[in-house]
């Protein structure tokens, strides 16, 4: 059994090579675009609002498209290699794209008149300010979209599309899949030993050390002396990776933050204005969608797509319904389990070790043995698609809890026990109150997640090359599933349907919603000396 | 107690006593002491004021004071009980404050009753009356994001006020203001908590600021730098108010600038 360790490494060795790939793409594009928007009015009003919406966009859905127009003008196993690391590519760059222009956009007005002083060239001005004004935020963008990126890998490595399956030749998650799908059990919990290692390893030589070194680059601000205790700086830094996710992934008038420092009053109508205009670029980009969905079915009619909407609809109503019972459950079990663990700190010491072992494995890899799990009992699939959306969202929010509560002053739980207010209240007031902000700042991303994960968590087939398909899991109803099937009959109408749909909600979501609640509660929250 | 009566207050038994009270961290490699054999005691109606260098372990010594920290030795009795957590009769003001970012003024204040056992509505009046008498009227529903520093030591103050302990100690409390609104808020501060009415009976101040012990304490307690032990008990026999500007005042400062270096 042992002997198959060594492939495994050397699977995972290529599957990490696409990761690294598709973050340094991920990146250099994310320099390139954030930049551009950063420095150029034009440019930002095209380039915002385009991230809003492909951010909320579904990729895996479009993952057999990729794949089918690289497969057909490459070969083979470049077109395969090439679509897993766009797709890894995609996953990872959005929220790295934003990240880059808020630091450009945060740069004090000092830097910027001392490099116009200076008459320096554009290229020097992006290579010695723009760039290493950036790093912050990348650093800690790049921590979140690895983990995002990793649930992508394993879930593309190996396709099925239709009655074809295409894989690359080595990867961790051809092992994965493979293991699974032939109940060779023993060697997939090898698979997902190696695979832990592999994160393990990259998050404190790589994701770690980059996100300390980039500390260096910070602008105008004082930097706090790293706190020793590796413990503590872990859920530090996994807080700062959420924060600084969601602070780039949640649409805003946030290039609207300097004007509207001093103009109390016109900045409401700038940002009126301005909304108006992202509202038109959306709507146009939904013109477009619709136009290209009818021009790819030139044969189709009005009542067809709206019978073909409304099924989107109900879909979407059964997919959002699933996302917030798993949510629901989720923080329930997170915040207390979460506060507990932070409290004490032999539990923080004895648990931590342990938590990062499990939340290194991607939801998409354990969906194989949890399918085979529940598969006896009633509503295998409903139950199947929970546990993966539970999977998938906890240690978001577990980790931010801990890093909320470990970050209350000492004075102030040296006060709250000064005044002996009780176990129950010291919770009430002080703990629960603590941990919200991160809280709210891991379930903004949780939920985001889980909307993504849908895809694989609501439908999934295994079909082995030359072998049939083999369902692993599927629920009744469900967006994801909707989108799976459309994606499989290559009926473009109705993904174009469930990804406007789909992407449209999630944009209003984040603006009506999170937003809203992530302000609220961020602002008032901080610890003021 | 508007003038401190000291030959009334030596005869009284101590309110706090600390006896032989030291204290060593187990870092990872090596034992750092703290603070090494302190002994001093407290009388009702003192106000004690104690200086050392930062980091000499003045912070530590108030939390085991305060019963939140175990000493690695000796022992501290509030009216001759031996203390092992913190008790009714103490709470202490923090240098930062304290205050719950998440609660408004009236919340912050409020939770110092919270273990009372009080109707809802004598806590209200009991919080509101400790937020008029620290001049903060009209801010009851302001966040401690929205208040200056001074403003929210007040609020630091109003929490005391309305918790009505009989020991108070105080952690550099003026030290992070700024140097004008540190010295409106010291005079402020006496009147409020050294008045008749007061229920607070004694108290303890930690500060690198001798001036500003001159100015308020009764006594001086010189400690050494780490770790800690006790240079000198000085009595200050200033009369009150104290004009910073006397030439008594300046030897004071002098005394005590010697005895620290
Ligand atoms: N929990 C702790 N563990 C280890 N060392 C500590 C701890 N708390 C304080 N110290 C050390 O003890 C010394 C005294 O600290 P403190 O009491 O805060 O001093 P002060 O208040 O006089 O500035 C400092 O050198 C500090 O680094
Ligand atoms: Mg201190």
């Amino acid at each position: 059994m042992s002997d198959v360790i060594p492939g495994l490494v050397v699977d995972t060795a290529y599957s990490w090579v696409r990761m690294f790939v598709a973050l340094a793409l991920s990146i250099l594009f994310s320099w390139c675009v954030g930049i551009a928007a950063g420095r150029n009015r034009t440019a930002e009003r095209l380039i915002l609002p385009a991230l809003d919406v492909l951010q909320s966009i579904p990729i895996l859905g479009f993952f057999p498209i990729v794949l089918v127009v690289f497969v057909s003008y490459l070969p083979l196993s470049l077109g395969v290699n090439l679509s897993v690391t766009f797709l890894i590519f995609t996953s990872m760059s959005w929220n790295i794209a934003f990240s880059v222009y808020e630091s450009v956009k945060s740069i004090p007005a000092d830097y910027l008149d001392l490099t116009r002083m200076e008459r320096m060239s554009l290229w020097r001005r992006v290579t010695e300010l723009y760039i290493p004004a950036t790093w912050g935020k990348v650093a800690y963008n790049s921590a979140t979209s690895w983990s995002v990126g990793l649930f992508y890998l394993i879930s593309s490595e190996m396709f099925s599309l239709g009655n074809s399956a295409y894989s690359v030749k080595h990867g961790i998650g051809v092992d994965i899949a493979t293991f699974a799908s032939q109940h060779r059990w023993g060697d997939y919990a090898l698979a997902i030993g190696v695979l832990i290692a592999a994160v393990m390893l990259t998050r404190f030589l790589f994701l770690g050390e980059f996100s300390s070194w980039s500390e260096k680059f910070k602008l105008g601000e004082e930097s706090r002396p790293p706190k020793k205790d590796p413990i503590y700086r872990f859920y530090s830094w996994f807080n700062a990776a959420t924060r600084a996710k969601v602070s780039s992934a949640l649409p805003r008038g946030r290039h609207l933050r300097i004007p509207s420092v001093k103009l109390q009053k016109g900045s409401t109508d700038l940002r009126r204005l301005v909304r108006a205009v992202q509202v038109v670029l959306l709507a146009l980009l939904a013109a477009v969608a619709v136009a290209a969905a009818f021009s790819a079915a030139p044969n189709m009619n009005l009542g067809q797509l709206g019978a073909d909407e409304a099924e989107v609809l109900v879909a979407m109503a059964y997919s959002f319904l699933r996302v917030w019972y798993v949510y629901a459950i989720t923080a329930a079990i997170a915040l207390p389990l979460g506060i507990c663990i932070a409290v004490s700190d032999r539990a923080l010491h004895a648990v931590t070790p342990l938590l990062q072992v499990v939340s290194a494995v991607p939801a998409s890899a354990l969906l194989f043995p949890v399918a085979l799990f529940v598969s006896t009992l009633p509503f295998s699939g409903e139950i199947t698609a929970a546990i993966v959306i539970f999977l998938g969202m906890v240690w978001y929010l577990i980790f931010n809890v801990i890093a909320g509560v470990r970050a209350i002053p000492s004075e102030i739980r040296d006060t709250a026990r000064l005044l002996k207010v009780g176990r129950w209240n010291f919770w009430r007031h002080v703990y629960i109150p603590a941990a919200l902000p991160s809280f709210i700042t891991g379930s903004i991303t949780a939920v985001g997640g889980a909307w993504n994960t849908l895809i694989i968590a609501e439908y999934y087939v295994v079909s082995t090359r030359g072998g049939g398909a083999t369902p692993i899991t599927q629920v009744s109803l469900g967006l994801g599933k909707l989108l799976d099937l459309a994606t499989q009959g290559g009926n473009i109408t109705l993904i174009g349907l469930c990804v406007l749909t789909m992407s449209l909600f999630i944009v209003t979501f984040n603006i009506a919603v999170w937003r809203r609640l992530y302000n609220r509660t961020t602002k008032r929250y901080s610890y003021g000396g | 107690m508007q003038t401190l009566s000291r030959d009334a207050a030596a005869v009284k038994s101590p309110l706090l006593e600390v006896s032989r009270v030291s204290l060593s961290y187990e870092l990872e490699k090596e034992k750092l002491d703290v603070i090494s054999d302190v002994s001093f005691g407290l009388c009702k109606d003192e106000f004690l004021g104690i200086v050392a260098p930062s980091g000499a372990g003045k912070s530590s010594l108030l939390r085991i004071i305060s019963g939140l920290q175990r000493p690695t030795g000796g022992e501290v009795r509030v009216k001759g009980k031996v203390i092992h957590s913190p008790v009714d009769e103490v709470f202490m003001i923090f240098q930062n404050f304290a205050l719950l970012p998440w609660k408004n003024v009236l919340e912050n204040v409020l939770l110092a009753l919270l273990c009372k056992d009080l109707p809802e509505e004598v806590r209200r009046q009991k919080a509101l009356k400790a937020i008029e008498d620290v001049n903060l009227k009209g801010f009851e529903k302001a966040y401690p994001g929205e208040l200056s520093g001074g403003m929210k030591q007040r609020v630091g103050i109003a929490r005391a006020l309305a918790l009505e302990p009989q020991i108070l100690l105080m952690d550099e409390p003026f030290s992070s203001l700024d140097p004008l609104t540190a010295d409106h808020l010291r005079v402020e501060f006496y009147s409020l908590l050294i008045s008749q009415e007061s229920p607070i009976q004694a108290v303890v101040m930690v500060s690198h600021n001798v001036e500003e012990v001159v100015e308020l304490a009764d006594r001086a307690l010189v400690l050494s730098d780490r770790p800690s032990r006790v240079v000198q008990d000085v009595k200050i026999g200033l009369p009150r108010p104290r004009n910073k500007k006397s030439q008594e005042f300046y030897e004071y400062t002098d005394r005590i600038y010697s005895l620290l270096t």
